[in-house]
């Protein structure tokens, strides 16, 4: 996640009530990129995801006034990017299957291909998260990697900090598991 | 970025409920998850950074700080963005006609109905397994459509006329109802045009051929090759439109076409084991649903035929 903490957040929000138009470039210079990684994570859609924050920092500064300086700017961006991103994967046509899914599959396939690169074990990684039940592998990414606090990634998700914390733990654990087996096949190889 | 104590206290005290090779591969998980989001291939310029402000901006009427910075960037590109529009309305026009030839097709999965609403708003009930295609001009320039199989149409009224042609028949209407049975792939296949409403005309696909005209109730049929219509004459439309009910009803039809009829109705499978009985003709109507096997059973019995059930299907036994 981009270095903005939680006091330029909170001092975006207040300037942003003021409707300062150099606190929203501020704000976009700082955290649409990641916000827009965020989005693909959803959509695997580079063009669907930048729209989908556009979107969302446009809404934004429509409701500037109405922002609430005591609740956290950074998860209520999350949440609204988050939840453009459902509709629009519920609205999207199934067989509309993007160029980027196809490269990231062919990748895939060529990862499985050259197994010395050392970037493979990360890849793994990739790939068992993404086998994780969803709630589960959003909950994961939102800690490992926006940076976001169990209580931060509970208020985006919509569920108790509670819950969070047990979907990170079952994903570390099912993560622990297949690491596990993973090292013992590749000793057996060795 | 946190280490794997930081992420909360919770997550600290699960790792000490491990024992040490367990914490450690957590740290290990941990650790080389950093580098493993996918998403970070997923990298914006400092041109497209700027193109997404500036849609935001022109979105919410804010004037662009950095307009008069882009200006001279903005006249540059015109002329490139003019002959860009051209390729792209170029583009979209191939698209769009190879688009309008594409034609749609509509098929009914055995074992059940479909209908279709036309654009024109003419509908089409086709039976189980029947296909129905027309392009995507349909309703502009022409009211041409393609049926293999058998449907039920109910065409609105229009100055246009509505043509459906089959593999050796064409139906000429302006608006009426009618059923229109043609299964290409059926043993002695035919085109059987029944009329229940209005008016129309049926001729072969052959160009020297005549049309003949039908009034409501009556029913005519293309034969194979034929190059005329057989004479209009007086059907019971209850017993042909009687599968759009889910009922069977066959006038004198040919056994092999009445088991492919059943195959589609109730998505089974039907082997003969002796072609011999396929050929000969049978009339039978029941008023009531009933189950392919029930069929089965009373036509093996008046063709003095013994069958026995197979995996999703019936084997007709000599």
């Amino acid at each position: 996640m981009d270095s903005a903490s939680d006091q330029q957040f909170s001092q975006w929000a207040q300037r942003l009530q003021k409707s300062d138009e150099k606190a929203l470039d501020e704000l976009f210079e700082h955290t649409f990129e990641n916000y827009v990684k965020f989005a693909w994570r959803y959509t695997k859609d580079k063009a669907s995801a930048v729209d989908i924050v556009q979107e969302a920092f446009i809404k934004l500064w429509q409701i500037r006034e109405d922002l609430d300086p005591n609740r956290s700017l950074k998860t209520y961006i999350y949440r609204m990017v988050r939840n453009k991103a459902l509709n629009y994967l519920r609205d999207k046509p199934d067989y509309d299957v993007s160029v980027y899914d196809i490269q990231l599959a062919d990748q895939g396939a060529n990862d499985l291909l050259d197994n010395d690169d050392s970037s493979v074990l990360s890849d793994k990684f990739s790939e068992w998260i993404d086998t994780l039940p969803s709630q589960q592998q959003r909950a994961f990414e939102l800690s490992r990697y926006d940076g976001l606090t169990h209580k931060e990634i509970a208020e985006v998700m919509d569920i108790a900090p509670r819950t969070v914390n047990n979907h990170i733990v079952s994903a570390l654990n099912t993560l622990k598991q297949l690491y596990e087996r993973y090292k013992a096949d590749r000793s057996q190889v060795a | 970025m946190k280490s794997i104590n930081e992420i909360s206290e919770q997550i600290s005290r699960w790792l000490e409920s491990l024992d040490p090779a367990e914490q450690s591969d957590v740290e290990q998980v941990w650790e080389d998850t950093k580098h493993s989001d996918p998403a970070d291939k997923i990298t914006l310029s400092d041109k497209e950074k700027a193109a997404s402000l500036a849609h935001i901006k022109r979105e919410l009427n804010l004037d662009e700080a950095s307009k008069t910075d882009n200006h001279n960037n903005e006249s540059g590109t015109s002329f490139f963005s003019q002959r860009w529009l051209a390729i792209a309305a170029a583009l979209a026009i191939a698209a769009l006609t190879s688009y309008l030839f594409i034609p749609v097709e509509r098929t009914a999965p055995l074992g059940e109905q479909l209908t279709v609403t036309l654009p024109d708003q003419s509908t089409v009930t086709l039976n189980s397994g029947s296909e129905l295609r027309y392009n995507r001009l349909f309703g502009y320039t022409n009211r041409n459509a393609e049926l293999n199989g058998e449907a039920f149409f109910e065409v609105k009224s229009s100055g246009q006329p509505f043509v459906v042609e089959t593999f050796n028949a064409s139906v000429r209407v302006l608006g009426t109802k009618f059923n229109l049975r043609s299964w290409a792939a059926d043993p002695g296949a035919e085109t059987t045009v029944t009329l229940t409403e209005g008016k129309l005309t049926l001729e072969s696909i052959d160009s020297e051929s005549e049309a003949v005209m039908l009034t409501p109730g009556e029913q005519s049929s293309v034969k194979g090759d034929d190059t005329v219509p057989t004479l209009p004459s007086p059907s019971e439309v209850d017993q042909v439109l009687s599968w759009i009910e889910g009922r069977l009803a066959f006038e004198n039809r040919p056994i092999g076409q009445i088991f492919n009829e059943i195959e589609r109705r109730y998505n089974v499978d039907i082997d003969v084991e002796s072609n011999a009985i396929l050929n000969d003709s049978l009339t039978i109507y029941y008023s009531n649903r009933i189950n392919a096997e029930e069929a089965i059973k009373d036509i093996c019995l008046s063709k003095g035929v013994t069958y026995r059930r197979i995996n999703n299907g019936f084997v007709i036994e000599q």
